[in-house]
């Protein structure tokens, strides 16, 4: 073995890691917080533990897979790069296989810990260690074997996946007040079972990256010839709609399947420790509303990282180059990213109504239809206005969220998008740590000054992108007149029906009035501060 | 006169602390054909990016049709083709929605031209941008910056790896659809026979500066190689040589018994010979230089002869 190329290598695959790894462990960490507080509030204790440490797991193989593959938008598969290098393909396989390895376990030791010390939580380690090193090391096996083939990788990884699932379920059903037990209940048979299976993936991970490597060169060679058949050309109708197909294409479908995918590894992981009806659909609905909650951020990051490849975020130079204006071009990606958000939580409510539907048929329908009843019941006593007004703040939140977080992050500067992305995990953590640790609430006691300054400067935030827009000519009176009437409109209605506005205004209740004094200017200013500051961030990236 | 189409005043543009232009001051008029060399990191590429808007100017001022390209791109970058070195195309898209995306930028977008170029050049509209080889990929990006018939066409080292074949396809279209149309191109490469044998005036940058900015036949015709030798035991060697003839410019080795030199007139050889002959030096032969000589030679600062003329 050629010991300094695979130092090399590993010390390469450390550069390429560490941030992503540290932005994971904190994310993990505040997964795991948030979910174990939701849960436990209510009153479920046992799926927080065995949900979140599953959900955990399925992040981190989600994740590292996408580290360590090649992911250019086309294909998926082990990085053809590397076998240009003077190496055998079991040195090279091996130098991604196991370090990908060691920081999925690491990661999770890292969140083990932090849940351990903060929550003084009966947090698995073992266990969990060794099925997420067999499932990542698989995973990552069968998508460098057949990674250029996703639609064969679809139907070989799903119901590999299931299988796993359905092997362990006796492990995880259990006691949750011997929740440690879950996991040292496995027997030597299992234990074994799962170094076997490691070991099998070891050896398709080198065969595959093998074949790989041997047929890339007649793959290369057999190019399609050129064909004598015309192809007709595709038509948009404006140099808009054909950025918008761009977008689409290369980010806004993955939304849907992003959001569909996660709600159900989400109710997989959660529900099938106990497969109940009641323990599915509570995860199916904390999922939901976590999508609701994640996805218009999640959207605005996607639509802003330009190139995914790429370690910054620096705006491409095909979408550099369009002959539109910053403000075309914001306006393009701020519609793209919104839409991809609305399109993907249609697509979670989808999942949610079959799930509810399966549930329904196949499970336990009595307790379904209850529930079912409970929602209509809960939808018929409000107000139209209301609903329409629950529906207005949702799509508010679409636009809010992902044109804010795209006009952050599409600004292209690294400080920027890390302080956006450390931020709030980073806040979470300090808060929840401080109190369960030190017994201080201080973080938690800054929080509402945090946010009261977060209130107020969204609208001086956006009044200085309107001025700004103005004077480099980016902004106009009919488009400010556009943007701010139907919002004022939306608002004031907001104001009207809100109970909690309208107690807040009451003079009885100064402190709840300043807050919707604040709140309400802030609100309205969140959904038109990406119009304006967008256009200024990425031609800040685009002119640089 | 033509009023410029392109208009640089005083550019200048820091990397840090290096000084990737430098008080760069261009017109470039209608109708011409600019080849733009220099060597790697000389500016090139820094100066093509002002051109597009995609960087600001940090003092001086950039005019492409009148406009200023990083404030109003839209009015800049709809009456330019752009072809870089780089695969920046899509890979994900078939070559005719890439035409049916182009096309949607560009009002003025040829689709006869598209579908000839796509013809001459043997693309299979139905393959994928991403598993075009490279030569492929050049076409492509060719036919999308040709078709919309571009009134300024920039050429970034686009031939740059390619095989004598996809060069001489795009020099062919580059003057067939553009050149002879009487519209404007600015060619940069490093394939300086290609930048020759296309361009009306050359244009060199150096370590952020422009060392040479003239019509490409002047520029030539200004240099003269004059082979030599030095002759007794005792002759001097060819550099100190240099030094005893009354020129000025920069002083540098050239290569045994040859001379570069920068003339000012034609009848400087002929005064320079009999100087040489009181050297023991014999003139045995005068020739142009090609124009990989002359960036060479000026890149490397060797002896320019700015003035023979006693």
């Amino acid at each position: 073995m050629n010991l300094s190329a695979t130092r090399a290598l590993l010390w390469e695959y450390y550069r390429l890691a560490r941030r992503p790894v540290a932005l994971l462990v904190l994310s993990s960490c505040s997964l795991a917080a948030l979910y174990r507080t939701a849960l436990d509030g209510m009153g479920a204790r046992r799926d927080a533990l065995v949900f979140t440490s599953l959900f955990v797991t399925l992040c981190l193989v989600y994740l590292l897979t996408l580290l360590t593959c090649r992911a250019d938008g086309m294909t998926l598969g082990f990085e053809r790069r590397l076998y240009r290098l003077p190496l055998p393909t079991t040195e090279l396989v091996l130098s991604r296989w196991i370090p990908a390895l060691l920081t999925a376990a690491l990661a999770y030791g890292a969140t083990a810990l932090f849940m351990r010390l903060v929550f003084d939580a009966a947090w698995p380690l073992g266990g969990p260690v060794l099925i997420l090193v067999s499932v990542i090391g698989s995973g990552l096996a069968i998508v460098w074997a057949v990674g250029a083939r996703p639609y064969l990788l679809t139907v070989i990884g799903i119901p590999l996946f299931g299988l796993l699932l359905y092997w362990l379920q006796p492990f995880l059903k259990v006691d949750p007040q011997r929740s440690l037990g879950v996991w040292k209940d496995f027997g030597s048979t299992e234990t074994l079972g799962l170094l076997a299976l490691l070991g099998g993936s070891m050896a398709v991970a080198i065969v595959g990256v093998q074949h790989d490597r041997s047929t890339l060169g007649s793959r290369a060679r057999a190019l399609p010839k050129p064909s004598t058949r015309r192809a007709r050309t595709v038509r948009f109708r404006s140099a808009r709609d054909a950025q918008l197909f761009m977008e689409w294409r290369e980010k806004g479908r993955w939304m849907p399947i992003v959001c569909a995918g996660s709600l159900v590894s989400a109710v997989l992981a959660g529900g099938f420790p106990t497969y109940e009806t009641g323990p599915v659909l509570r995860h199916a609905l904390v999922a939901f509303a976590l999508v609701l909650i994640a996805l218009p951020p999640v959207s605005g990051f996607l639509h802003g990282w330009f190139d995914l490849k790429g370690s910054i975020a620096t705006l491409d130079r095909l979408r550099a180059t369009r002959p539109l204006s910053d403000r075309q071009l914001a306006r393009v990606l701020l519609f793209s990213a919104a839409r991809a958000v609305l399109v993907g939580w249609c697509a979670a409510l989808l999942v949610l109504v079959t799930l509810f539907l399966l549930t329904g048929l196949l499970g336990d329908r009595e307790k379904t239809l209850l529930v079912v009843e409970g929602i209509f019941e809960a939808i018929a006593h409000v107000h139209l206005l209301d609903l329409t007004l629950f529906f207005a703040v949702l799509l508010s939140w679409a636009v809010a969220g992902s044109g804010s977080t795209l006009a952050l992050v599409g600004s292209g500067r690294d400080w920027v998008i890390a302080i956006f992305a450390v931020g709030p995990y980073a806040w979470i953590l300090l808060g929840l740590a401080a109190e369960r640790l030190l017994g201080s609430s201080l973080v938690l006691e800054i929080l509402p000054w945090g946010a009261g300054a977060l209130l107020a400067a969204i609208p001086l935030a956006t009044a200085v992108a309107v001025v700004t827009g103005w004077r480099r000519g980016l902004e106009d009176a009919r488009s400010l007149a556009r943007a701010f009437v139907p919002y004022l409109i939306l608002n004031a209605l907001l104001i009207a029906r809100s109970p909690f506005l309208q107690r807040a205004f009451a003079p009885d209740e100064p402190w709840l009035a300043r807050s919707a004094a604040l709140l309400v200017p802030a609100a309205l200013c969140a959904v038109l501060l990406p119009r304006f500051l967008a256009p200024l961030t990425l031609g800040a990236n685009r002119h640089r | 006169m033509n009023e410029p189409l392109l208009q640089i005043r005083d550019l200048v543009r820091d990397y840090g602390s290096t000084r990737a232009l430098d008080e760069v001051t261009l017109d470039i008029t209608e109708g011409t054909v600019v080849g733009l060399i220099g060597r790697n990191g000389a500016g090139k590429t820094t100066l093509i990016r002002h051109l597009l808007g995609l960087l600001r100017a940090q003092s001086g001022s950039v005019r492409v049709f009148g406009c200023d390209p990083a404030r109003r791109p839209e009015q800049v970058l709809d009456k330019i083709g752009y072809v870089s070195e780089e695969r920046d195309l899509p890979g994900w898209m078939t070559l005719h929605e890439l035409l049916g995306y182009f096309s949607a930028f560009y009002p003025r977008w040829d689709e006869a031209l598209a579908t000839r170029l796509c013809t001459d050049f043997d693309l299979d509209l139905r393959q994928k941008v991403g598993t075009l080889s490279r030569g492929q990929h050049v076409r492509a990006s060719l036919v999308v910056a040709l078709a919309p018939r571009p009134p300024l066409l920039i050429l970034d080292e686009p031939s740059s790896g390619l095989d004598p074949v996809v060069r001489r396809d795009v020099l062919e279209a580059v003057l067939t659809n553009v050149a002879n149309d009487g519209r404007t191109v600015v060619f940069s490469s490093h394939l300086l026979d290609e930048v020759e044998r296309i361009s009306s005036r050359l244009l060199m940058i150096d370590r952020g500066q422009i060392r040479l900015d003239e019509n490409a036949i002047d520029a030539l015709d200004r240099f003269v190689l004059l082979e030599v030798s030095t002759t007794g035991a005792g002759a001097p060697r060819l550099p100190e040589i240099l030094r005893w003839l009354p020129l000025d410019g920069p002083s540098a080795s050239p290569l045994e018994q040859v001379i570069f030199c920068e003339l000012a007139n034609a009848a400087s050889v002929e005064s320079l010979a009999p100087r040489l002959a009181e050297q023991s030096v014999t003139l045995h032969q005068q020739h142009q230089p090609s124009l990989d000589e002359v960036f060479v030679h000026l890149c490397e600062g060797t002896r320019v002869v700015a003035d023979t003329a006693p």
